[in-house]
């Protein structure tokens, strides 16, 4: 039986790489743990507000970058392929 | 756009095709080399170098793998080629402690957490959230943006930082848990909702 330790660290670390053994063992513990799966939610609420907050779009620079990399490839993007060899 | 319509246009490297791909692409691939701890330009220069790369093989195209995850490969490599000598995550780190003074000896939860973080969502704790993102140490901060918010294939994240995947999970684990105490000292509160 996993304790509560073991389960929040595997739950904060990469879950997907634990053995399916382990895996299946933290699942049944936040069936039955109110205060892991709290620590769970606050996990998955912790991963989707840095991905909203580091999205592309959330940066006025990063799209300047982008057009500016897409005009230095203006000439490569069009060169005929190379001769057979 | 078709699937089989776009590798063809990749691979026969039509102008059109090459523009949208690289468009949809170039700013993930920029902030990942950002957050990949790279300043603006050499971030800039990398994106360039990992494009050129690409269009160079770009009629090896098979269009197994999506063109962005062929591109965050390459970019991977480049990332690692400006990377000097390998870094391994410390085998210490106080976050630890902090972490296991939260539950008794037999690892039940003394102090359990109260359901911060839901709030997250709301704009005004956006400043808050990038002040906690900030006393994160680097590696952990760039393993954590990369995997979880950026959705980078974990090959590509080793790559990147130039690490075993155990030690990304190491990293992962530190990462969260420093951000979640921060958020928590700051007095950021919400309701849970687990979902796995």
């Amino acid at each position: 039986m996993l304790s509560c330790n073991e389960v929040s660290r595997a739950v904060a670390g990469d879950l997907q790489r634990e053995p399916w053994r382990r895996r299946l063992g933290v699942r049944l513990h936040l069936l039955m743990c109110d205060h892991c799966r709290r620590f769970a939610a606050e996990m998955n609420a912790l991963n989707r507000a840095v991905r909203i907050m580091t999205r592309p779009d959330a940066d006025a620079a990063i799209t300047d970058q982008a057009e500016r990399v897409l005009r230095r490839l203006r000439p490569q993007s069009d060169l005929s392929p190379p001769p057979e060899p | 756009m078709e699937h089989a319509d776009l590798t063809a246009g990749i691979r026969r490297r039509d102008p059109t095709v090459l523009d949208a791909v690289l468009r949809e692409a170039l700013p993930r691939l920029l902030i990942a080399a950002r957050v990949a701890g790279l300043a603006a330009d050499a971030a800039e220069d990398v994106a360039h170098a990992t494009v050129l790369v690409f269009l160079e093989r770009a009629e090896a195209f098979d269009g197994r793998a999506r063109a962005s995850t062929w591109l965050f490969g390459i970019l991977a490599n480049k990332i690692a080629e400006r990377r000097r000598a390998e870094q391994r995550e410390e085998a210490t780190d106080e976050i630890e402690t902090v972490f296991d003074a939260r539950f008794d000896d037999a690892g039940r939860w003394s102090r359990p957490p109260e359901g911060p973080l839901q709030e997250l969502l709301r704009e005004d704790v956006q400043r808050q959230l990038r002040d906690c993102l900030d006393t994160v140490p680097e590696r952990q901060r760039q393993a954590f943006v990369l995997r979880l918010a950026d959705d980078v294939p974990m090959d590509d994240v080793c790559k990147i930082l130039g690490v075993n995947a155990n030690n990304v999970g190491v990293l992962l684990f530190r990462a969260r848990v420093r951000m979640r105490e921060c958020l928590e000292a700051k007095g950021v509160r919400g309701s849970a909702d687990a979902e796995l």
